[in-house]
């Protein structure tokens, strides 16, 4: 059984936030106005974590993080969801389903990434935007939560598409929008437990660590960066 | 003081003890009306198709049996995808035109057919079987891999004369219970979407 | 770098408000029942992909339209393209939402009611629109003065760009007025040194060290994709080997950002710094003596035919950038100046990056020229890991024209607001002299101006002067998609199509050494508006012109068009369809050794085959071809010292006035709105800085210390004034700038472009005075004055008439 992983290469990232576009194209994110950002409203299921170590305000030393859904193998937001809408599955993908969620928001509030983003509002696309939704996709109602699903999407399709061809699922085969959009290649995607896969590789890396690793959620998403930063948590 | 006094005097007493051990008038009315608003807002929810929805009218009134069991043709005919994509298509009148350019026997409902192909009109059908639209279904998955019969989900369609008035709205038990039968992960995000 | 639980507490509250008391429960009753019935219905059908090159900037970016059932749902990489090798990036990924923006101009429209409005505009024909054009073109050539037609073009490297140009010739006319010259710096320093008219093709991935004089090259420079996929390479691409890259400038911009180390410089003092590390380079011999002695000119004096002395490179270097000087003018300590030099030096291969500031800000030409000559000491010109000069895409040419005598007459006619002179012959017109000419009443008057792939009355330095000009031509038509700045202005809007509705056939994008062509298909059967191209129009009016200008086109329209020009692909003999890396690698092999394997036998299958991959390319780069790269007289390329010597007068007199009194202006470009376009698409909109996460408005980053010193503080409303007018702006407090300088994002503020850009933010292009490069007299726009007073908290009167 595969178990997802993304790898981030920092040193690669040039914070262009094309992963962040990529996404909310892929997966039907409705556009936002400024009222909608300028309340906190807006979604994005991949978004660019700016953290800044400023010395006393003298040298700025900026990073651009991109964090995604962290997919943890202990996802916390699945021990307090009351209506079991998120869910862990076999392939290490941590799934929501919109029609189950009561829009509670435990779960925002359990991740300690941030993650998981709120519908204040019903989708609206103004005419003829609709027309380039995706039907992969499912549109998300107001009042539900909703997060990043590592386009769990291409995923089934993928695995459709190699069943027909009656071969296994390769690497590359299943790739989400922001690793494949990625234009500085920063972002890898694959099985953690294929021994020879390019994640397994770099996770293995000196340069590799994860977000907030003493909470013990054990994130699926791998950061690469040279030694200095991300090393001591 | 007599009896009729006494009882007097003990009903304000007895009053708020009654009050806590029994639902009173008020109490049964309150119960009354929660389960009406319950039950009826079920009913509404499972029902609302027959209650709410007109039947489902095609163009054409197709006879499955006439087309599938006299004529044995194959269902890609006119489904043609239906081993090829996630969806099994509906007809264009190119289709029914590789037969129906021409009459073929005496019904009425196939002279209509005729001459909406003459016409040039299109023929949009309407989907029978539906999901909810977080439900991702591959039909080629489904008949190439997992060889299920058109029949397990689609029922005796292919024998029936004329084509169903409401719609079949798929449920999930089904789904799972097939999927526990034959081993087949019920992972969320194996069918959601 | 630590990270903590409370950098994700920060976000949380700031991006998703917090988690607030809901009421599920009256939830379930309004919301599941109604979400049971999505007003929105996706597309059903098959899936199908159709190939097509991104316009969204010059970048040339192959791409991949994912199409459902006759709509196209995603835009990816085409994986086989040689740019971006099946990458994306945002501004591509949001296409999609200008395909589908709800305020697309619907069709050919007439200004009947006042300027400024859409709804001044009518509705009318195709016919109706070109047949009033046409007269008037008509009338203009049998009055003889064909030259009162002028076209400012903008926009790619697509066909459109050739087809106005050879419309004009046709016609008559020499006012071809560029406007994308974000590159104009870079070229001339290119021109001036090498002797080549090229935007420079910088190797990043195979060097190992990068000097950038102030460049945003992770935003708004070249290509986009192609840069940060050799970025990605450069960092962690080889094996043992990650690239450094060393920022100089006043603003810590996202390029900065991803640096290893920021050198915060005074504004306009990156070249001066970048003098100086050359004069350490000089000085202690740290240069490459073969190249200089094989393939230079200039660096030792020279002696003329007389015997007088011409002072060298070598000896400006040492006379004016000497350590404590270039340390005094850049605030940057000696020994970071030699620790800079020695690594620069150090490094296998080492590059310097001029100042490409973004799609319109060009940059200094001194800061450019400063940067060559660091590369010539380094001796990487041409070479891997260099500064490269793109391969010519041999594209057949169009026949000869006709004789003409009316054309002929007007093509002798000089271009109005003609700026090029004795010193800088290479520049000429452009879109700010031409609107101070027109509003002037020049030699002649311009009768109709035709506005193409471009926003002048926004995004150019003077956007109120072009905004003057246009009311005094008779006759403006817009070539737009969307209502921008200049249509609103015009007296026609002609709808162009989005690049999924077209065919088009692209050439090399600026910045990339490889001979590329790249053919563009339509992804959707029908436009989803009544829409023509450029091209198109312009054929018909040719032909509506009868003999001889219609003889400038064949009668086979646009396809027709690309297919002869692709003729001369096949003639070439060489390069290959876009294919696989392995396909790639063989190709230059066989190049390499002489050979060349043809994967098409005739012009036809080619053409079949671009259609089917993308388009054509020649994967050898010949290094070191100095015939081809070197076109100097000498042979050799040219030190300049000359100019140098000249702009180092200038530098110095900017750097000592900043430091008195008002602020200096910096205008930088985000990436989302890079080149004055981006604003217009919600998605962009949202993310223009993520690390002070603004978005949706023009905000103002000040350093600490100024800040203090004039009173503002962190997210206070400012007004920013200078000589010409005043903006509004959001400040921000944070040492990403350094002291004395406001630094304010470029592309916000239009008045058009549809619901989600028009009157968001300010458009700071307006505090410019005209001011110009000293040495390549391009208009300046940096080194602006501006005084910073508070206008008040967000809320107050002042913000909330900024947001109305």
């Amino acid at each position: 059984m595969a178990r997802w992983s993304m790898v981030i290469d920092l040193d690669r990232c040039t914070g262009c936030q094309a992963c962040v576009v990529a996404c909310q194209v892929e997966n039907n994110v409705p556009p936002a106005g400024a009222d909608q950002a300028a309340a906190g409203r807006t979604i994005s299921w991949m978004r660019l974590a700016p953290f800044q170590n400023g010395e006393h305000g003298t040298r700025p030393d900026l990073k651009l993080v991109p964090i995604p859904c962290m997919h943890c193998d202990h996802p916390p937001c699945i021990k307090v969801c009351p209506v079991k809408a998120t869910q862990i599955g076999e392939e290490g993908l941590v799934a929501q389903v919109y029609p189950r969620c009561i829009g509670c928001r435990y779960c925002t509030t359990a991740c300690p990434y941030t993650v998981r983003q709120f519908n204040w509002r019903r989708p609206e696309w103004p005419q003829p935007m609709e027309r380039g939704l995706s039907p992969d996709v499912s549109v998300r109602p107001r009042g539900v939560v909703e997060k990043c699903s590592f386009c769990h999407h291409r995923l089934q399709r993928a695995k459709d598409k190699v069943s027909a061809e009656n071969r296994p699922l390769r690497e590359g085969d299943y790739v989400p929008a922001c690793v494949e959009s990625c234009p500085a290649e920063a972002m890898v995607f694959g099985d953690l437990d294929d021994p020879r896969s390019n994640v397994t590789r770099l996770s293995q890396s000196p340069r590799a660590f994860r977000l907030l690793e003493e909470l013990g959620t054990e994130p699926k998403v791998i950061y690469l960066s040279k030694g200095e930063w991300g090393g001591e948590v | 003081m007599n009896a009729r006094d006494e009882q007097k005097s003990a009903v304000p007493e007895a009053g708020p003890t009654h009050k806590w051990h029994h639902p009173g008038r008020w109490g049964a009315v309150i119960i009354g009306f929660l389960a009406f608003t319950v039950i009826s807002a079920t009913a509404a929810v499972t029902l609302q198709d027959r209650i709410f929805r007109r039947p489902v009218e095609q163009p054409i009134k197709f006879n499955h049996k006439l087309h599938v069991e006299d004529n044995q043709l194959g269902c890609s005919t006119c489904h043609e995808y239906y081993e090829k994509e996630t969806f099994s298509g509906l007809p264009d009148p190119d289709v029914c035109a590789f037969c129906h350019s021409e009459k073929q026997g005496d019904s009425e409902e196939e002279a209509r057919l005729v001459k909406m192909i003459a016409d040039g009109e299109a023929l949009e059908w309407k989907s029978l079987f539906r999901q909810p639209p977080h439900v991702f279904y591959s039909h080629r998955r489904h008949v190439l891999v997992a060889k299920l019969e058109c029949k397990t989900c689609h029922g005796d369609i292919a024998s029936t004369t004329a084509p169903p008035t409401r719609v079949t709205k798929l449920r999930m038990q089904d789904c799972i219970d097939c999927h526990h039968q034959k081993n087949v992960s019920t992972d969320c995000t194996t069918c959601h979407r | 770098m630590k990270i903590e639980r409370r950098h994700f507490i920060g976000m949380a509250v700031g991006a998703t408000a917090g988690v607030a008391f809901g009421t599920p429960a009256a939830r379930i009753v309004t919301d599941v029942l109604s979400s049971a019935d999505s007003p929105y219905f996706p597309p059903k059908g098959r899936e199908g992909f159709a190939l097509s090159v991104c316009a969204m900037c010059p970048g040339g970016c192959g791409v991949r339209a994912r199409r459902i059932g006759g709509r196209v749902v995603k835009l990816e990489g085409n994986p086989l393209h040689p740019v971006n090798a099946g990458r994306l990036c945002l501004k591509g990924q949001a296409a999609l939402q200008a395909l589908y923006h709800p305020d697309r101009i619907p069709g050919p429209m007439r200004r009947v009611g006042e300027r400024g409005k859409i709804e001044s505009f009518k509705r009318v024909t195709w016919d109706e629109a070109l047949g009033a054009v046409g007269a008037q073109l008509k009338g203009l050539r049998e009055k003889g003065h064909p030259e009162s037609l002028a076209i400012l073009a903008g926009g790619t490297t697509g066909v459109d760009r050739r087809t106005a140009r050879r419309f004009l010739r046709a016609f008559g006319s020499p006012n071809e007025i560029p406007i994308d010259r974000w590159g104009a710096a870079a070229t001339l320093a290119m021109q001036m040194g090498q002797g080549v008219q090229a935007v420079p093709a910088y190797d990043l991935q195979s060097c190992d060290y990068v000097l950038s004089l102030g460049s945003a090259l992770l935003e708004a420079t070249s290509s986009p994709v192609h840069t940060m996929r050799g970025w990605g390479a450069f960092r962690q691409g080889r094996t043992g080997r990650r690239g450094k890259f060393v920022h100089v400038g006043p603003h810590l911009s996202i390029t900065g950002a991803s640096a290893d180390e920021w050198i915060s410089v005074r504004p306009g003092t990156e070249g001066i710094f970048g003098l100086g590390v050359a004069a350490v380079l000089a000085a202690e011999g740290l240069y490459h003596r073969d190249f200089l002695s094989e393939h230079t000119a200039g660096f030792e004096d020279t002696l003329d035919e007389a015997g007088r002395r011409g002072p060298g490179m070598r000896d400006l270097l040492e006379s004016r950038y000497g350590l404590e000087s270039v340390s005094g003018a850049t605030g940057v300590s000696v020994h970071v100046i030699l620790r800079i030099a020695r690594e620069f030096s150090a490094a296998p291969r080492s590059l310097a990056i001029g100042p490409l500031r973004g799609f319109l800000i060009p940059g200094s030409l001194h800061d450019h020229l400063a940067a060559q000559v660091l590369n010539a000491l380094s001796g990487n010109l041409d070479q891997p890991g260099g500064v490269l000069v793109s391969e010519d895409v041999p594209l057949k040419p169009w026949p000869d024209l006709p004789s003409d005598p009316i054309a002929e007459s007007g093509l002798k006619t000089p271009r109005v607001g003609e700026t090029g002179s004795a010193d800088t012959p290479f520049i000429a017109s452009d879109p700010e002299s031409f609107a101070d000419a027109v509003v002037a009443g020049g030699s002649y008057p311009i009768e109709t101006l035709f506005v193409i792939g471009a926003d002048p009355a926004f995004a150019t330095a003077a956007p109120e002067k072009f905004a003057a000009a246009i009311q005094k031509i008779p006759m403006v038509v817009s070539f737009a998609q969307l209502p921008d700045d200049t249509s609103l202005l015009a007296d026609w809007i002609l709808p162009q199509p989005h690049f999924l509705e077209r065919w088009d056939l692209h050439t090399t994008p600026p910045g990339v050494p490889y001979a590329l062509v790249s053919l563009a298909q339509p992804a959707l059967a029908q436009p989803l508006h009544d829409v023509r191209t450029v091209s198109d129009v312009l054929i018909g009016l040719a032909h509506g012109l009868g003999a001889p200008v219609s003889d400038a086109f064949s009668p086979d329209g646009l396809q027709g068009l690309l297919r002869l020009e692709m003729d001369g692909i096949y003639q070439a003999h060489r390069g290959a369809v876009m294919g696989t890396q392995f396909d790639e690698a063989w190709v230059r092999m066989m190049e390499n050794a002489g050979w060349w394997v043809p994967g098409y036998s005739s012009a036809d299958e080619l053409w079949t085959k671009a259609k089917e991959s993308g388009g054509w390319w020649d994967p050898f780069y010949d290094h070191g071809d100095w015939n081809r790269v070197v076109r100097t007289r000498s042979g050799q390329y040219e030190f300049p010292v000359r100019a140098l010597a000249a702009g180092a007068a200038s530098r110095q007199a900017r750097k000592s006035s900043a430091e008195t009194g008002p602020l200096t202006l910096h205008l930088f470009e985000p990436l989302p709105i890079a080149g004055g376009s981006g604003a217009e698409l919600p998605f962009l909109q949202t993310m223009l800085d993520p690390g002070l996460e603004e978005r949706w408005g023009t905000w103002a980053e000040i350093h600490p210390e100024t800040a203090a010193a004039i009173g503002v503080g962190d997210r206070q409303w400012v007004k920013v004034a200078s000589s010409t007018t005043s903006i509004i702006a959001y400040a921000r407090v944070t040492p990403r700038v350094v002291q004395g300088v406001i630094a304010i994002p470029l592309g916000l503020g239009k008045r058009g472009g549809g619901r989600w850009a028009a009157g968001v933010g300010e458009n700071p292009l307006r505090l410019l005075a005209g001011a110009r490069d000293p040495l390549a007299g391009i208009p300046d726009f940096d080194g602006t004055e501006v005084t910073v007073m508070p206008a008040g908290t967000r809320g107050t009167a002042a913000g909330e008439e900024r947001r109305a």
